[in-house]
């Protein structure tokens, strides 16, 4: 048998200096153990992981809870007053009805959702973060780059050991995150807290709002909400004024296909708004609303005639090419003046604070319509 | 066929060691405070013992598994071309655990294995249910289980195109369905191990069946071989086999086609030496695909990717020199 087998597949191991190869193993495998940092474990958490964090060279942050403690008591007094510690128990509820209590806050989080990172980066210095999504640091123009830099690790499945090291007390994930991965989460004893159900912008306060009382720092919750809510009333109050009982006929269309929001989804909940405002917006019946986008007929689209068109997009390019796979559109007075105006995808189901910017991005194209069209008439 | 054996449990056995230390954590300090971890009142997850150690074992037993299901299909359905897929065992497991994901009940633990292993073994019972009105022929087998194949992975398609909106659970599925060895735990090796070592063992205890039953059906049936129920048995512990990987790593194409077929070509057709030859080279194999894509880092790939990419290209090297030769003779 061994005879008919080809050189180049177990050749290698048929010559007789066997011995050779064995040393050689050897070798390479003493060379491999040799240069495995070495430290002698310990009962007290703090020495150990610090010795560890020195041979993964992470030492621009803390890796345990003592450390990030130390680090709260060098803060000036008048950014303390947002750290403030609990003087009783309490507990939370998360998005699937667990409930956690707590009495003291979580100094470690390891944020596996956009919105729950987006959050935690505007509340919390960058050291009290473990990891973020991957996808996060493609997006500079949302996330706040220099912090992202500070915060090495990607939340990750492959990060499991790295993430491990690093000590994270409270894990944010989602009901569609790997069940395996949380598994792992609840073996290393990280506590798991469910926030994926973001479907409005009154969900994003929620969210805000349980992040800043984990943390710890409820009033810098406090004051991210009613920043977002001035954001908000500020923008509505001039288009009221800009409106002045003008029609205005809205039509948010996504450029892939002719899809529009529905009620599952955070530019929903801005169309909404903007109704309420005063702008006339297609927006699927409630009845069949409870996906994240519906499909629109062209013969719909005909039908309600909007002023203007805003397509959410990620490269204008595709709009041009859900014109012309969609020829009927290009009868559309909207169209024919070319009052189409483009808003970045990205930002438009943020379910974090920059969910605003998403709103600014609507509203400034109603206003500059509202200005075309008013020159147009003078 | 002795000396061969040693050098590939040899190989195991060095790349084990690699798998084993190589990873964030350092190997030493992590090895010395393993007997920490049975402490109840610290931390108990410890990377060697929760995520290597039975990643490994999952890594050895899903390699061997695979192989020896893909050596058993090939000679009970005289193919050499056949795979555990041919049956529709492997869409029926991924069958299975798709209607977990959809039913929303994948963090319930257990039921991810438990429907890959039922898929498994329902598909085979649906193509024999069906065979047996049809003559029960090799045949008509490999035929109907073809069939059957087609028809569960156009419902995955369907199901799929059906929830494209609902992007977080396809993204899920999709993860999945690749097949990957990250966040491996010992509910994983719980899950498999058993279906794998009873597999082995049934399928190592029909070597000298399927011996008899390579020469074909009628020369086995007159040599007192009872081919029904020796094939059937035979089936059931390649469900076993391709149930546990499916559950314990996902779908691996290829994999169960292009080891035993190139082992067949070294060893020749004698199970004696083909079946364990398989078992340890499809173990090596695995554990080399999942050291390659550690090392390098191959995140965008699982090993299920790399084991289709890979097979399929040395499949057909081997095809065409197969026909080069012919040519020339």
């Amino acid at each position: 048998m061994i005879r008919k087998t080809p050189k180049l597949f177990l050749g290698f191991f048929y010559l007789k200096t066997g011995g050779i190869y064995l040393s050689l193993f050897g070798f390479i495998l003493g060379w491999w153990l040799l240069f495995q940092p070495v430290t002698v474990p310990s009962f007290s958490s703090s020495s150990s992981f610090s010795v560890m964090s020195e041979n993964l060279k992470i030492t621009s942050f803390p890796l345990n809870r003592d450390t990030v403690l130390e680090k709260l008591q060098t803060i000036p007094e008048s950014i303390k007053l947002t750290t403030a510690q609990y003087d009783i128990s309490f507990s939370v509820q998360d998005h699937r009805g667990n409930t956690l209590t707590l009495s003291k806050p979580i100094l470690r989080f390891l944020p596996q959702t956009y919105g729950s990172a987006a959050i935690l980066m505007t509340l919390l210095p960058p050291y009290q973060i473990v990891a973020i999504p991957k996808a996060m640091r493609k997006e500079p123009h949302i996330y706040p780059q220099k912090v992202m830099e500070q915060i090495s690790t990607d939340s990750h499945r492959y990060n499991t050991e790295k993430i491990y090291l690093q000590k994270p007390e409270l894990a944010l994930v989602a009901s569609y995150s790997d069940p395996a991965t949380l598994q792992v989460f609840q073996q290393q004893k990280i506590q798991l807290f469910y926030l994926d159900a973001i479907h409005s912008i009154e969900d994003i306060y929620s969210v805000i709002a349980t992040l800043g009382h984990l943390s710890g720092k409820p009033s810098s919750a406090e004051v991210l909400i009613e920043h977002m809510q001035k954001i908000f009333f500020s923008l509505e109050d001039t288009l009221h004024q800009k409106l002045n009982g003008k029609n205005c006929r809205l039509l948010y269309l996504y450029s892939d296909s002719l899809t529009i929001p529905a009620k599952n989804n955070l530019s929903y909940d801005l169309l909404i708004r903007l109704k309420k405002r005063g702008v006339d917006v297609l927006l699927p019946d409630d009845n069949i609303s409870s996906s994240h986008y519906v499909k629109v007929t062209e013969k719909q689209i005909l039908e309600f005639n909007p002023d203007l068109i805003i397509i959410s997009t990620s490269h204008p390019s595709l709009a041009d090419f859900l014109l012309d796979k969609n020829p009927r559109l290009h009868r559309l007075p909207a169209v024919k003046n070319k009052r189409i105006y483009f808003v970045n995808n990205s930002f438009q189901n943020s379910p974090n604070q920059y969910i605003t910017i998403a709103y600014f991005d609507l509203i400034k194209s109603i206003f500059y319509d509202l200005e075309k069209t008013s020159q147009e008439v003078s | 066929m002795k000396k061969t054996l040693w050098i590939l449990v040899f190989f195991l056995c060095a790349i084990s060691i690699v798998l084993l230390t190589y990873g964030e954590a350092p190997f030493v300090s992590t090895l010395l405070e393993i007997p920490f971890s049975f402490h109840p009142s610290l931390n108990t997850w410890n990377p060697i013992l929760h995520e290597r150690i039975p990643r490994l074992i999952i890594l050895i037993s899903s390699g061997a598994s695979l192989a020896v299901a893909g050596a058993v299909m090939q000679s009970v359905l005289c193919n050499p071309l056949a795979s555990p897929s041919v049956l529709g065992m492997s869409t029926g497991g991924a069958f299975f655990v798709l209607i977990v994901f959809l039913l929303g009940l994948q963090n319930i633990f257990f039921l991810i294995p438990i429907g890959a292993v039922l898929g498994s073994i329902s598909a085979l019972f649906l193509v024999f249910f069906i065979a047996r009105y049809s003559g029960n022929k090799t045949t008509m087998l490999i035929l109907i289980g073809i069939s059957i194949s087609l028809v569960l992975a156009s419902i995955q398609g369907c199901i799929l195109y059906a929830i494209r909106e609902n992007w977080h659970l396809v993204q899920i599925i999709t993860e999945w369905s690749a097949g990957t060895t990250y966040d491996r735990t010992w509910t994983h090796v719980h899950m498999q191990l058993p279906l794998a070592i009873v597999g082995l063992t049934g399928v190592f205890y029909y070597i000298n069946a399927m011996n008899l039953l390579a020469t074909g059906e009628d020369t086995a049936k007159a040599l007192g071989i009872d081919v029904e129920k020796v094939r059937f048995l035979l089936f059931l512990f390649v469900a076993f086999l391709t149930g546990g990987v499916t559950a314990a790593v996902g779908i691996v194409p290829f994999f169960g086609l292009v080891i035993p077929h190139i082992i067949r070509r070294i060893s020749g057709p004698n199970h004696q030496k083909l079946i364990p030859l398989s078992a340890l080279t499809g173990s090596c194999v695995f554990c080399c695909l999942d050291f390659i894509l550690r090392y390098f880092k191959m995140y965008f790939l699982s090993i299920g990717n790399l084991s289709a990419i890979l097979g399929g290209i040395f499949f057909l090297i081997l095809l065409f020199s197969q026909r080069k030769k012919t040519s020339l003779a």
